[in-house]
C-alpha cells in the first residue's frame, strides 16, 4: 500500500509541477478519442472523416475549454448525419436539443461528462460510468448517464443501419422520420442500459455516503453487481440479446476503476477510527472520525494537516475532551496538581471537559443557540500534556458573544480569530510533523527521543494556541 | 524586497479573476431575485421550445394514426392532455431552474465576497510595504 501511496504522491507532484501541459495532453487525448470515434462510426462525409481532420480537431481542442469540444463534437455529428439523411439528422439534433435543455443549460461547465458515457460504451465498459459518477459525483449525474446512453445507442444504430437510410432524401422525409424513430428510439438495449446505469449510480452514491468502513469499495462492488443484475433481468424481460462475456469483462474493469479512484481520491486509515459521543443543549452527537491516510506528511494540504475541522467544530472539541479523559485515566498517579485545569472564569468548565460535553446553557435555547449550522460551540478542550484547558466560544455576532459571556463561557472569540487559530494550528502541526520525522530517528547517542512525536505535537500546538488566546503558560505560572 | 505572501495572494486573485471570477462578477451584478427569475423564464422558454419540437415530431411521425382516429371528442382530450403534460413539465423545470440558479447565485456571491476580502488584504499589504519603504 505504501508503494501505491508513493506513486500516487509522485503523480500528484508531477501534475502539480506540469498541470498546464498535463491538461493540454489530456484534452488532446480526449479529443482524439471523441473525434476519432465519431469519424470511425459515422464517416459519411469523406473530407471530414480523414485522420488529418481528426488530429487537427484534437490539437485545436486541446487548447480550448471542454465546452467547445462538446459543441464541436455535436456539430461534427450533425454534419456527418446531414450527409447521410436529413430525417436522421433532424432526430439526432432534437436529441441533442433535449440534452441541452435538460442538462447542459444548468451545468455548462460539466457537460463534457456527456462525452464520457459514449466513450465508455465504445470501449465496452459502460458499468464504469455508474462507479465513476457515483463515487465522484452527485445523484444528478443520472441525467448525463441516461442521455449519454441514448446518444451512444442512437449513433450506434445509425452506424449499423446506415445503408437502409442512405437513400432517404427530402422526398420521403416523413416516412424516413417515422421509420427511424420507431426503430431507433424503441431500441430496447438502450433503455436496458439506461435503467441499469441509473440505478447502479444511485446505489453507488447511496453506499458511498454511508459511514461504513471501506464505503468506497462496498459502493463500487455493490453498484457494479446491481447494474449487472438489472441489465440481465431487464434484458431477459425485454428479450434483449446481451453479450454476457463482455459484460463480465465490464464488471471486472468497473471494479478496477472504482479501486483506482479510491486510491486517488479517498484513502482512509480505518485502523485508527475513533468514536465519540457528546451532547449540547440541542442535540446528542454520535461521531465517527476516520483519519485520512498520507504516506508523506509534506504533501498534505495545510488545512487537512492538523485536523482543523476538529478544532472548528463541536465534534472536534468533544474529541479533545474525550482525549483528555483518556489521558486522565492513563495518568492517575500524577494527582490533582497535574489534572487539566481551565484558566477559566467558568467554575464548571473543567467538569464539562472531563465529561466530554460542551458547556450547557441553563434554560435551554437563547441568543447563543440561534443560527443552527454555524460554527459555534461552547466547550472546554483539555490538552493532557501541558495541563491546559482552553475554553472557546466560536460565534459570528457580537450579540452571540454577549450571550455567551452572560452564560459564563471562558473565552469568546470570533470566527475570524478561530480561523486564524486553525491556520496557526496547521502551521505548527506541519512544522512538528517534519521535526518529529527527524527526531524519531535515533540521535547521535543511539537513543530514541524521550517523548513521542504525538506528544511533541500536542505540547507545541497547545503552546501556540495559548499564545494566540493570551493564555501563555509561562505568564500563567508567573502569576 | 519581494513579499512571497503578497505574490501568492496576487496570483490567487488573478487566477480567480481570469477563471470563475469572470462569470461570478457577471452573476453577482444582478440581485438574486432578478437573476433567478430571469433564468427561470429562460428555462421555461427553452422547455417550451423543446416540448413544441418533440410534439411536432410526434405529430409528424404518427400523423396517419391520428388522422385515422380523429374526432372532435378525441381532439379535445388530446388538447387537454397536451396542456396538462406541458404544465407538469414546465412546473418541474421551474422548480429545478429556481433551485439551481439560486444556489449558483449564492455560491458566486460567496466567492466574490472572499475575493473582495483578499483584495482588501492585498491593498493593506501594499500600503504597509509603501510605508515601510
Amino acid at each position: 500500500m505504501s508503494t501505491i501511496n508513493e506513486r500516487k504522491i509522485a503523480i500528484q507532484r508531477f501534475y502539480a509541477r506540469n498541470s498546464l501541459q498535463c491538461n493540454i495532453i489530456l484534452r488532446f487525448v480526449l479529443g482524439l478519442i471523441v473525434f476519432g470515434s465519431i469519424n470511425a462510426n459515422l464517416g459519411f462525409l469523406a473530407p471530414a472523416s480523414s485522420f488529418l481532420v481528426t488530429f487537427g480537431l484534437a490539437v485545436v481542442m486541446a487548447f480550448l475549454p471542454l465546452l467547445i469540444m462538446v459543441f464541436a463534437a455535436v456539430l461534427l455529428i450533425i454534419i456527418q448525419l446531414y450527409t447521410l439523411a436529413i430525417p436522421i439528422m433532424a432526430v439526432t439534433a432534437i436529441v441533442f436539443l433535449v440534452a441541452f435543455i435538460v442538462y447542459a443549460r444548468f451545468t455548462p461547465n460539466k457537460c463534457w461528462v456527456l462525452l464520457l458515457v459514449p466513450i465508455a460504451f465504445q470501449f465496452n465498459i459502460p458499468f464504469a460510468i455508474p462507479v465513476a459518477f457515483g463515487l465522484l459525483g452527485v445523484p444528478v449525474m443520472v441525467v448525463p448517464a441516461i442521455l449519454g446512453s441514448v446518444i451512444y445507442h442512437l449513433l450506434h444504430y445509425i452506424h449499423l443501419t446506415e445503408a437502409e437510410y442512405a437513400a432517404t432524401g427530402l422526398a420521403d422525409i416523413v416516412g424516413g422520420l417515422a421509420s427511424f424513430i420507431n426503430s431507433a428510439l424503441t431500441n430496447q438495449t438502450m433503455w436496458v442500459y439506461a435503467i441499469a446505469l441509473s440505478i447502479g449510480l444511485l446505489v453507488v452514491y447511496a453506499l458511498r455516503t454511508r459511514s461504513i468502513d471501506h464505503n468506497w469499495k462496498v459502493a463500487t462492488i455493490a453498484g457494479v453487481i446491481v447494474s449487472f443484475v438489472i441489465a440481465l433481468v431487464a434484458g431477459a424481460i425485454l428479450k434483449v440479446e446481451l453479450r454476457i462475456g463482455w459484460m463480465i469483462f465490464d464488471v471486472i474493469i468497473a471494479i478496477l476503476v472504482g479501486l483506482i479512484l479510491e486510491v486517488l481520491f479517498h484513502q482512509m486509515d480505518y485502523k485508527n477510527t475513533e468514536f465519540t459521543q457528546f451532547e449540547d443543549e440541542e442535540n446528542y452527537y454520535y461521531v465517527k472520525v476516520v483519519p485520512k491516510k498520507f504516506a508523506d506528511v509534506s504533501v498534505m494540504p495545510a488545512a487537512k494537516r492538523s485536523g482543523t475541522q476538529r478544532l472548528a467544530t463541536g465534534a472536534g472539541i468533544g474529541i479533545a475532551a474525550a482525549e483528555a479523559k483518556k489521558a486522565q485515566a492513563q495518568k492517575p498517579a500524577e494527582g490533582a496538581s497535574t489534572q487539566p485545569r481551565a484558566r477559566s472564569t467558568n467554575p464548571n468548565a473543567h467538569k464539562s471537559a472531563s465529561n466530554g460535553r460542551s458547556n450547557r446553557k441553563p434554560g435551554g435555547r437563547g441568543a447563543a443557540s440561534s443560527g443552527r449550522g454555524k460554527v459555534k460551540t461552547s466547550s472546554v478542550a483539555a490538552r493532557p500534556n501541558d495541563k491546559l484547558v482552553s475554553a472557546m466560544k466560536v460565534t459570528t455576532s457580537s450579540a452571540e458573544n454577549q450571550a455567551a459571556a452572560d452564560l459564563g463561557a471562558t473565552m469568546v472569540i470570533d470566527s475570524e480569530q478561530a480561523q486564524r487559530l486553525a491556520a496557526r494550528k496547521s502551521a505548527v502541526m506541519a512544522k512538528n510533523a517534519q521535526s518529529a520525522s527527524r527526531s524519531s530517528r535515533p540521535n547521535s547517542y543511539g537513543k530514541s527521543p524521550s517523548i513521542s512525536s504525538k506528544e511533541a505535537d500536542r505540547i507545541l500546538l497547545s503552546r501556540s494556541l495559548n499564545k494566540d488566546l493570551g493564555l501563555d503558560q509561562s505568564d500563567h505560572n508567573d502569576r | 524586497m519581494l513579499s512571497q505572501e503578497r505574490i501568492k495572494l496576487m496570483v490567487r486573485l488573478s487566477t480567480y479573476e481570469q477563471g470563475v471570477g469572470k462569470n461570478d462578477i457577471k452573476i453577482s451584478s444582478y440581485y438574486k431575485k432578478d437573476y433567478v427569475s430571469f433564468n427561470t423564464w429562460m428555462t421555461i422558454l427553452w422547455v417550451t421550445l423543446g416540448y413544441a419540437v418533440i410534439l411536432g415530431l410526434y405529430f409528424l411521425v404518427s400523423a396517419d394514426t391520428i388522422l385515422a382516429a380523429m374526432t372532435i371528442e378525441s381532439l379535445r382530450y388530446m388538447g387537454i392532455a397536451i396542456f396538462i403534460i406541458y404544465g407538469i413539465v414546465v412546473a418541474v423545470f421551474c422548480i429545478i431552474g429556481n433551485t439551481v440558479y439560486k444556489r449558483k447565485h449564492e455560491r458566486s456571491k460567496e466567492r466574490i465576497k472572499q475575493y473582495y476580502k483578499e483584495l482588501s488584504h492585498l491593498e493593506k499589504q501594499l500600503r504597509k510595504e509603501a510605508e515601510e519603504a
